[in-house]
């Protein structure tokens, strides 16, 4: 796991000035601001707990909670690592944000959109204020001046609110009509331009009606729906890390036998480097001297630590776990295996498909006939009573604007977007949900997504003669004071005090001495001489404790599966769809869980590239296919899948490409997904189908001069509030309790 | 009623200022984290003061 990897990566690196100037930046005072983001943040609980922290360091940071961005200040003349080192013992993992442009960016986007929508609101309140006194004026009588005057403050503050907070409808519509596709925002740009235009044009003139509440009106509705869209999108937090941000920043070169340490920048092919335990490999690389144990996680996903030793590979990105070597750089920076993963993954996305809305297919074809049918009346009307052409097009354009049309969506997701996040999955991309609806194929990665990270004992068989709670007791001693990653499955144990010397032995386990005798923990050959694989064969993963000519015992170790699991995909199962696991993992594992959770399509040793190939396999025979992943190699399947989520523990590059990102510790959000999806689509079809079945009624009646325009306005915004209020139906929790005892909730039908 | 030529006037000169003090809390930044306010209110205690030197 990135964070992981980052985290045990030497804080004293982040001191130098070198590298502090790209996420440094200094203050007043003497103080300097790091831009950082930090991992593992859940709820305010945390927040708070970093926040406290600090100042009795001397620093002060401020977190915010929803995307981990945090602004640490502190006096510049001290070090920053010790304020990172206590963040991280508070069980967080902080790493610098490089990518501060592309924020900036977004937030200049974002308070553009929040100033359009109160451009919009503050001025349709003051213009439907105006409107009412000249809708009074027109039953009651008013002074040609007055009036005068109110038309043309509405026209003052109408004008900033159709052309700032109504430019994006107006570009999009120009742009949807260049490329000859029209979509909703053509009926939408011509509504607004006729009723502001027109109003205009009798303002200037002195008279006639004025139908600028109508303009702000809908103007205001629209920025709304786009800003609600907007925010849903932007939820899921920007705050990846790219294959670049994941390999050190610097490193040991090492010419002539001396040492020094140099930027990464600095680095080139052919430079031998040392790296130290706990460190970052910064370049893939041939060791040329020492042997350790290395982190792969983040490229093949499994976090044993795989045995590497002189003229082995080792990859860019991944961990020293145990001692120093010496490695010569074969590849860096975009030529390395990581980068290439991130070059597969850009591919992948670029050839999935866009899944079109109902909406939008939908609106092609309504705005040409609203076009059509509006041109129609002009026309006929021009014969018939040439003074109310204008009026009745006027009214016709209005009463056949898709504002429902064009609520109906944005509404619906934000919605249901809304539920989904409070429930734990965050959506990044709200046509994802709808997407979910088609979905035939469930597709889990295994290590880090079905089972949490971690090994566990499941077992301990003992030989004849030998007792089960001292075996246990004896190797939890030895693993007590190893790096072992399998240390941590022992750690809940009693320890046996007369295991003493622990030593590890490369390749092979553990060595000490249980009063004077020497015993061994590790591999069957290694433990026991004796090809007599002793109590029972192995199946999956087992570690052996004996005396190294005899076995004494056998521990089998189980991966935990995450909560739930079971029933989740039991449920899927029950839906029809077909599930199938793709792991990177030995198949004899794979094999072993697929036939614990009755799963039997399954995948061991998959590589990125065969991942991708199994998906693009999928697809190619018209199914379509959900994956649920977590590391950096699921990161191109995740880009190719038709819908992708990602798990809370997930790196970073992968929880940016996903469609989604489940936060809690249990699959069975997903579930809730597909419910959710349901009925989204069902509430968006009955809105689809009211606004189609307002305008069949009200289109006559404009056409043919029976609806004035101000009546044609009020159907119009009352037929949008209809839609809005009934997508909100999504976002009730129908039964909280009902959902706390079965997991599902109540989607209103 | 002659006194709305006065008064209509007045209202936008209020509406301009509420507009100018929107966007300058915006500029300001203020919008950019509308999240965590609302948890940091279930804060007790003190708030963390400047850094020491």
């Amino acid at each position: 796991m990135a964070s992981a990897a980052l985290a045990t990566a030497p804080w004293t690196d982040l001191d130098q000035a070198d590298v502090q100037r790209a996420f440094v930046h200094a203050d007043s005072d003497g103080l300097a601001t790091a831009e950082l983001v930090i991992d593992g943040i859940h709820c305010a609980g945390c927040v708070r707990r970093i926040e406290r922290a600090l100042p009795d360091l001397g620093g002060r940071i401020l977190v915010n909670a929803a995307t981990g961005r945090a602004q640490l200040t502190w006096p510049a003349a001290k070090p920053l690592s010790p304020l990172l080192a206590a963040i991280e013992s508070l069980g967080f993992a902080p790493r610098p944000f490089y990518r501060l442009a592309d924020e900036a960016l977004a937030r200049n986007a974002q308070r553009q959109s929040l100033g359009r929508l109160l451009v919009a609101g503050l001025g349709m309140m003051q213009v439907m204020m105006y409107a009412v006194a000249l809708y009074a004026g027109a039953f009651q009588g008013i002074s040609a001046d007055i009036e005068q005057l109110l038309r043309s403050v509405s026209m003052l503050v109408a004008t900033p609110v159709v052309l700032y907070a109504g430019a994006p409808f107006f570009a999009a519509a120009t742009q949807q009509l260049r490329a000859r596709s029209p979509g909703m925002d053509v009926p939408v740009a011509l509504a607004i331009g006729a009723a502001y235009g027109f109003s205009v044009i009798n303002t200037l003139r002195g008279t006639g009606e004025v139908y600028f509440d109508s303009a702000t009106m809908f103007v205001f509705f629209l920025t709304v729906g786009r800003a609600l869209e907007q925010r849903s999108r932007n939820r899921l937090a920007e705050v990846s890390a790219s294959a670049e941000d994941l390999v050190p920043r610097l490193a040991t070169r090492l010419v002539n036998g001396k040492a020094a340490t140099v930027t990464l920048e600095q680095l080139r092919v052919g430079d031998r480097i040392l790296v130290k335990p706990g460190a970052v490999f910064p370049g893939d690389g041939l060791i040329f001297r020492g042997r350790t144990r290395v982190d792969e996680s983040l490229v093949t996903g499994e976090s044993d630590g795989q045995y590497r030793a002189e003229s082995d590979r080792v990859l860019a990105g991944t961990t020293n776990l145990q001692d120093a070597v010496e490695i010569e750089l074969q590849a860096l920076g975009a030529d390395t295996q990581v980068a290439q993963i991130g070059k597969l993954l850009a591919a992948a996305q670029l050839r999935k498909p866009r899944f079109v809305t109902l909406a939008n297919r939908i609106a092609s074809g309504f705005v040409v006939g609203v076009l059509s049918i509006a041109a129609a009346v002009a026309l006929i009307w021009s014969y018939l009573d040439p003074s109310r052409v204008f009026e009745i097009v006027l009214a016709t354009l209005v009463v056949t604007c898709p504002c429902a049309l064009a609520l109906a969506t944005p509404v619906s997701f934000s919605a249901a977007l809304g539920l989904l996040a409070k429930r734990g999955v965050l959506f990044r991309n709200p046509d994802a949900l709808l997407a979910i609806n088609q979905v035939d194929t469930v597709v889990f990665d295994k290590t880090g997504t079905l089972t949490t990270r971690g090994a566990q004992i499941s077992d301990c068989i003992p030989a004849a003669g030998q007792d089960r709670s001292e075996m246990v007791a004896i190797a939890a001693a030895m693993e007590a004071r190893s790096e072992h990653p399998l240390a941590e499955a022992f750690r809940d144990f009693p320890t046996d005090p007369r295991v003493t010397d622990v030593r590890n032995v490369e390749s092979q386990g553990l060595e000490a001495k249980l009063d004077g005798t020497r015993i061994r923990l590790g591999r069957a050959s290694f433990a026991a001489s004796s090809s007599n694989s002793g109590p029972g064969t192995a199946r999956g993963r087992s570690i052996f404790l004996g005396d190294g000519n005899t076995l004494w015992a056998r521990f089998e170790l189980a991966e935990t599966l995450r909560p739930e699991t079971d029933a989740t995909l039991a449920e899927l199962a029950k839906r029809g769809l077909a599930v199938a696991i793709a792991s990177g993992d030995d198949p004899s594992n794979v094999s072993k869980l697929a036939g614990s959770l009755n799963i039997s399509e399954w995948h061991g040793a998959m590589t990125p590239a065969t991942k991708l190939a199994l998906i693009e396999d999928f697809r190619s025979r018209g199914r379509t296919v959900a994956v649920i992943g977590d590391g950096v190699n699921d990161a191109p399947v995740l880009g190719a899948a038709d819908v992708s989520f990602a798990v809370a523990e997930a790196t970073d590059l992968t929880r940016n490409v996903a469609d989604a990102a489940l936060l809690g510790e249990s699959l069975r959000p997903v579930l809730l997904c597909l419910d959710l999806a349901q009925g989204t689509r069902r509430v968006v079809a009955q809105n689809l189908g009211w606004a189609i079945g307002y305008n069949l009624v009200a289109l006559p009646l404009a056409a043919t001069g029976l609806l004035a325009p101000w009546a044609a306005a009020i159907g119009m915004s009352a037929s949008s509030l209809l839609v809005t209020l009934n997508a909100l139906r999504l976002g009730r929790d129908a039964s909280v309790d009902g959902a706390q005892k079965t997991g599902q909730i109540e989607v209103p039908a | 009623m002659n006194i709305l030529f006065v008064l209509i006037p007045l209202s936008l000169l209020l509406l301009l200022t509420a507009v100018a003090a929107f966007f300058w809390a915006l500029r300001g930044g203020q919008f950019d984290d509308l999240d965590s306010p609302s948890w940091r209110v279930l804060e007790d205690g003190t708030r963390t003061e400047e850094p020491d030197r």
